[in-house]
């Protein structure tokens, strides 16, 4: 369903300053392209700062971000840990970024669909959007009168009818119970067959149950990259958790 | 004395706007109009310069944020000294003719309340901003696409800040003094009025303009509490701007 074909990214020799501050220093690695990449670290170690300096709201003080062999950056889309949503319906909210995207598209590729034509495709994305996260019921609520647990399914459905190439969740279970951290792992575990997904946690569990590869950061600086195995396995997870 | 003549005035008052006395109606009538347009205007002008100095960065806002502090500061009687020197005969302006006009009395109004309504709406904005405007654009929104974002979630607040501007305008007597010059059925409202009156004498006319001017202040204060129960309660959520308590204040004579 989702689009597929994009390539790797390389992060060379990232630092990055804020205000005299060094939160990321000579950041080297390269994401694959596929798969659930997790990136893990304490409070502070620059996890959603590097998700935030891929979707290219923030700018490196030095070192690039490369997309390997693409002329263009790839389309993504981030949730935050916070759901963020606007005051009006759960329908609206998904329409609203839709609404551009779809306009956007359509101006670049010079189509030439009727109006009538983008608000049937919208309205069936919309509602695919909602079945898929299971929330349909929510449709015509107000999306901020809704539980933590569902708007961060709202977002994530917002995330999904984007259908971007690569997704952003940072932290994105964290104030979630067991039973909807399932369920969101469940939905991202479903999304990875279509996008690549980049998750920051602080969850093992979570980690060990999603990722296809995990890096791990400590005081803005990567500790280690390795596929979930060898990670498990590693003295730096083992230092990361204080058991050496 | 004094107190008898208080409450007689008082009485004639009351009389005068139950009966809804003619000249009393047509000041009312030309201070709601001048007041109104004044903050149509202002409106106009006002939000949007607010929202793009909310959304984006550029040179000389820092400049432009202090400049706008400080003309909300101005004395409404410079502003209408400097419409007045505008508008006069022999200003830059004098061929148009509008000194001593309602049209005068609406540009002087549209330039004291302007800065205030960027003012106010102006942390408005970046409150918003600040909470959806990174969302927005990892959603694949640009940023012009989210000033009609913007105005839906202020909308609750906005609705104060032009309420809060109406107050400013509808009180203000200084610059509409100047401009206007209190000429009866011309450009006579509720201020001028009350000054001029009191200075007569005549204070039952006076006092019943003044309690018009109390029951509007009301007004706007009362539909500014309910906006914000309204809006606060659909939204799910306590709002963050009341209604500054400009009414009556700051203004000169």
């Amino acid at each position: 369903m989702i689009n597929s074909v994009f390539l790797p990214v390389s992060f060379n020799n990232i630092d990055l300053i804020i205000s005299t501050k060094t939160c990321l220093s000579d950041v080297n690695f390269t994401i694959s392209d596929n798969g659930i990449t997790v990136i893990m670290g304490s409070n502070g170690s620059g996890k959603t700062l590097l998700l935030k300096l891929l979707a290219g709201v923030m700018q490196t003080t030095t070192g690039n971000i490369h997309w390997h062999q693409q002329p263009q950056p790839p389309t993504l889309t981030m949730v935050p840990a916070k759901a963020v949503l606007l005051n009006r319906s759960v329908w609206e909210n998904i329409a609203l970024p839709l609404h551009y995207n779809i306009h956007a598209n359509s101006k670049r590729a010079h189509a030439s669909k009727t109006n009538s034509d983008t608000v049937e495709t919208k309205n069936k994305i919309i509602d695919d959007a909602l079945a898929w996260a299971n929330i349909t019921y929510l449709k015509q609520r107000q999306a901020k009168s809704l539980s933590t647990g569902e708007q961060q399914l709202v977002a994530l459905a917002r995330a999904w009818a984007l259908k971007p190439q690569i997704l952003l969740l940072d932290e994105i279970t964290a104030n979630l119970d067991p039973v909807r951290t399932q369920k969101i792992n469940a939905l991202i575990q479903d999304l990875s067959s279509s996008c690549k997904i980049i998750l920051t946690t602080h969850s093992i569990k979570q980690a060990k149950g999603l990722a296809s590869d995990i890096l791990l950061l400590e005081q803005g600086c990567v500790s280690i990259h390795a596929d979930t195995d060898t990670f498990f396995n590693s003295n730096e997870l083992q230092h990361f958790l204080g058991l050496v | 004395m004094a107190s008898s003549t208080l409450s007689d005035a008082i009485t004639q008052a009351l009389t005068l706007v139950s009966q809804a006395d003619a000249s009393l109606l047509e000041i009312i009538s030309l201070s709601f109009k001048v007041s109104l347009s004044a903050v149509l205007f202002a409106t106009i002008i006002g939000i949007p310069t607010a929202m793009l100095m909310a959304v984006y960065r550029f040179r000389g806002r820092g400049i432009l944020h202090i400049l706008i502090d400080t003309l909300m500061a101005l004395p409404p009687v410079v502003v209408g000294l400097i419409v007045y020197l505008l508008l006069s005969s022999s200003g830059p302006l004098g061929i148009w003719g509008l000194l001593y006009t309602p049209s005068a009395m609406i540009i002087a109004q549209t330039l004291l309340i302007t800065p205030i309504v960027i003012a106010l709406a102006l942390p408005v904005f970046s409150q918003h901003w600040l909470s959806i405007g990174e969302q927005m654009l990892l959603l694949g929104l640009k940023r012009r696409h989210c000033f009609s974002v913007l105005i839906k979630e202020s909308s609750n607040s906005l609705i104060t800040v032009i309420l809060a501007a109406f107050g400013r305008a509808i009180a203000e007597i200084g610059a509409v003094m100047v401009v206007g010059g209190n000429i009866e059925n011309h450009t006579r409202v509720m201020t001028t009025a009350i000054a001029m009156e009191t200075r007569q004498g005549n204070l039952a006319l006076a006092l019943a303009l003044g309690l018009v001017l109390i029951l509007c202040a009301l007004l706007i204060n009362a539909s500014a509490h309910f906006c914000n129960y309204y809006y606060g309660r659909k939204a799910g959520q306590q709002l963050l701007l009341s209604l500054p308590n400009s009414f009556g204040k700051n203004n000169d004579q």
